[in-house]
């Protein structure tokens, strides 16, 4: 029998001399690997991205918004805020939200910005940092103090002089002192506060500068090892009787987050299927590609067999030669494939990573489809008899 | 001559089936052809002198009848055992040369060494010395494309006596050449026939080519019809 070594070094002699058929099926197997890689890289962004949404909204987070039912009466807001106070849910941080838009002034420049009344808690339970100074105090109660979100800060500044903490902000007609300035945060999909673009005051000081206010979110941690499903069905239940005249609706990230990952697993396996389908079209072409070759060189299997090669030795010839070219298409298609996917991410404006195990499976999926395309030609060779290749001249 | 049989045949008979009919192409041949001899099989297109070659050869099986191969009976063989004698005992020179043309001409003599487990330089090492005896060193890195006719089938007979076989079969060698280059491919073969002590069978139409070699048979409509020393 022909030696492993030394049937590689034939399979490899012919496939230096790459015919033309033989590069297009090569690209096909290029095509069908490169969709792999492609896809799971795309899909892995993809995937990294919607993530980054909920980054700073933890999977211990829910929200809880309290729109006014229709014909309802108005509440005050310190009304609610005690209601709140006094809901019994022990182990739950509760921090009560209450937006405004408003006009801001500082050295004659005027900016618009998102008013957010609310307690010192929010700082760890949406996860802010600070740049500057310090966030809410709860012993800030209704003092007028603010804490400045980045971009809200850096438009103030465009005027000339840089905003500093100690420094006095116009809110409508009334003087907020500076206390803190945070750092910029991606905006989270789910959590109703957008930081960057707000102000923070604390929450019963928030009436003095905009009297139409009223608690509509509530965002609530809830720690381990309490159950957010259980928390967020106890919050309801008591929101709800507390509430009567409102409508109360619980966001749990987490439910959101594993509905998004269901939908992202289905949008992966759809590209896969898409890749298959790629990669099979490829196999055909191998296939395709072989029986061609195995027609054409009927007269040399003839003489292979004449000098003593037996079945095996044609069917692993041209098995090696199948193999070579997934191979090379395979490598040649992972280096492409991860291309795309970058080139991708970033017209996407995603941060591009590579899926470590898209390359292995890239490539060892081309690698059987062409094993496999590439079997039934190779059995075909095999299975001539010397007389009868050696016939076709 | 050697008193050793190289080929021993009784009683082969092959047919074939085309659009369902069955054409009966060799007819209870019998013959014996000794170890060192030359041996021509002539005969008309179509008397089955190819098949009888094939068979001989062991490219093809006979349907009926014994036919041993130095000593070994080939009738139930497997393709395996086919294969390795092959390998061990026979040459062949073919009509067309069935070079394979992607390879340079030391590769195309080197390759019976393959599939001997031969490695790969020691192999080309030995091919390169086997076209010096054929007169074709000068030529081992060029393609087959790029040769004549008869320096074709010099490689060819070189790929042919690389694996020191008992047994050249040559089929119609000199077919496609020229008078003068097909005398001296002939001269050639005989040349190294004798050397080796290498039983030489050819088939051929030519009587002139015939006449070369010791022992004749004809055949004609798949029967052997005569058999004899041929008159050098």
């Amino acid at each position: 029998m022909l030696p492993l070594n030394q049937a590689i070094e034939d399979a490899l002699d012919s496939f230096r001399t790459l015919s033309r058929r033989s590069a297009l099926a090569l690209l096909g197997i290029v095509i069908g690997s490169a969709s792999i890689v492609a896809i799971i890289n795309i899909g892995h962004n993809a995937g990294l991205d919607a993530a980054s949404i909920f980054q700073g909204m933890g999977t211990d987070t829910l929200v809880a918004q309290l729109p006014d039912k229709e014909d309802a009466q108005v509440s005050l807001l310190s009304i609610d805020a005690a209601k709140i106070e006094g809901l019994d849910l022990p182990g739950l941080q509760i921090t009560p939200t209450v937006f405004a838009s408003i006009s801001l002034v500082f050295n004659n420049r005027s900016v618009n910005a998102r008013l957010v009344g609310t307690e010192s808690s929010l700082f760890n339970v949406i996860a802010l940092s600070l740049l500057k100074g310090r966030f809410l105090h709860e012993f800030d109660f209704e003092e007028n103090v603010v804490v400045l979100g980045h971009q809200v800060a850096v438009s103030l500044s465009e005027g000339g002089s840089r905003i500093q903490v100690g420094d006095w902000l116009n809110i409508n007609n009334y003087l907020f002192k500076v206390v803190g300035i945070l750092k910029s945060k991606t905006n989270s999909m789910v959590s109703p506060v957008v930081v960057d673009d707000s102000v923070f005051i604390p929450l019963h000081a928030i009436s003095r500068v905009e009297s139409q206010t009223a608690l509509r979110d509530l965002i609530v941690r809830v720690p381990p090892p309490l159950n957010i499903e259980i928390a967020a069905l106890r919050l309801h239940d008591q929101l709800a009787r507390t509430f009567e005249f409102r409508s109360v609706q619980i966001m749990v990230p987490q439910q959101i987050i594993e509905g998004m990952n269901r939908q992202n697993r289905t949008f992966h396996y759809l590209l896969i299927a898409l890749g298959a389908i790629a990669l099979v079209g490829g196999g055909v072409a191998v296939m395709n590609v072989m029986y061609m070759n195995v027609s054409e060189r009927r007269v040399e299997i003839g003489l292979r067999m004449a000098i003593g090669a037996r079945r095996q030795d044609i069917r692993n010839l041209f098995l090696i030669e199948a193999l070579a070219l997934s191979t090379l298409g395979a490598v040649l298609g992972a280096g492409v494939g991860i291309a795309l996917a970058w080139l991708y991410a970033v017209i996407s404006g995603w941060a591009f990573e590579l899926a470590m195990l898209s390359i292995p499976l890239g490539v060892l999926s081309t690698l059987l489809v062409g094993v496999f395309f590439g079997l039934k030609p190779a059995i075909a060779a095999s299975r001539l008899t010397p007389v009868e290749a050696l016939r076709d001249d | 001559m050697d008193n050793l049989i190289c080929i021993s045949m009784k009683g082969i008979s092959k047919s074939y089936r085309h659009d369902a009919k069955t054409l009966q192409v060799l007819k209870h041949v019998n013959f014996q052809v000794g170890v060192g001899e030359t041996c021509a099989i002539v005969g008309p297109s179509g008397s089955g002198k190819s098949t009888l070659l094939s068979i001989i050869g062991l490219l093809d099986f006979p349907d009926e009848g014994d036919y041993l191969l130095m000593g070994h009976s080939v009738a139930n063989a497997q393709s395996d055992e086919l294969a390795m004698l092959r390998k061990s005992e026979i040459g062949f020179v073919f009509q067309h040369y069935n070079l394979i043309a992607r390879l340079s001409v030391l590769e195309n003599v080197a390759l019976p060494l393959r599939y001997r487990g031969v490695d790969r330089a020691s192999a080309l090492e030995q091919a390169m010395q086997m076209l010096g005896r054929v007169g074709m060193a000068d030529r081992a890195r060029f393609k087959s494309a790029d040769l004549s006719g008869g320096q074709k089938q010099r490689v060819a007979i070189a790929r042919a006596l690389i694996g020191q076989p008992s047994l050249i079969l040559a089929d119609e060698p000199t077919g496609s050449l020229d008078s003068e280059t097909a005398r001296e491919i002939l001269e050639l073969l005989l040349s190294i026939q004798k050397e080796q002590r290498v039983t030489l069978l050819i088939v051929t139409h030519d009587n002139q080519v015939a006449h070369l070699m010791q022992k004749k048979i004809r055949v004609r409509g798949g029967r052997v019809e005569e058999m004899g020393a041929s008159v050098l």
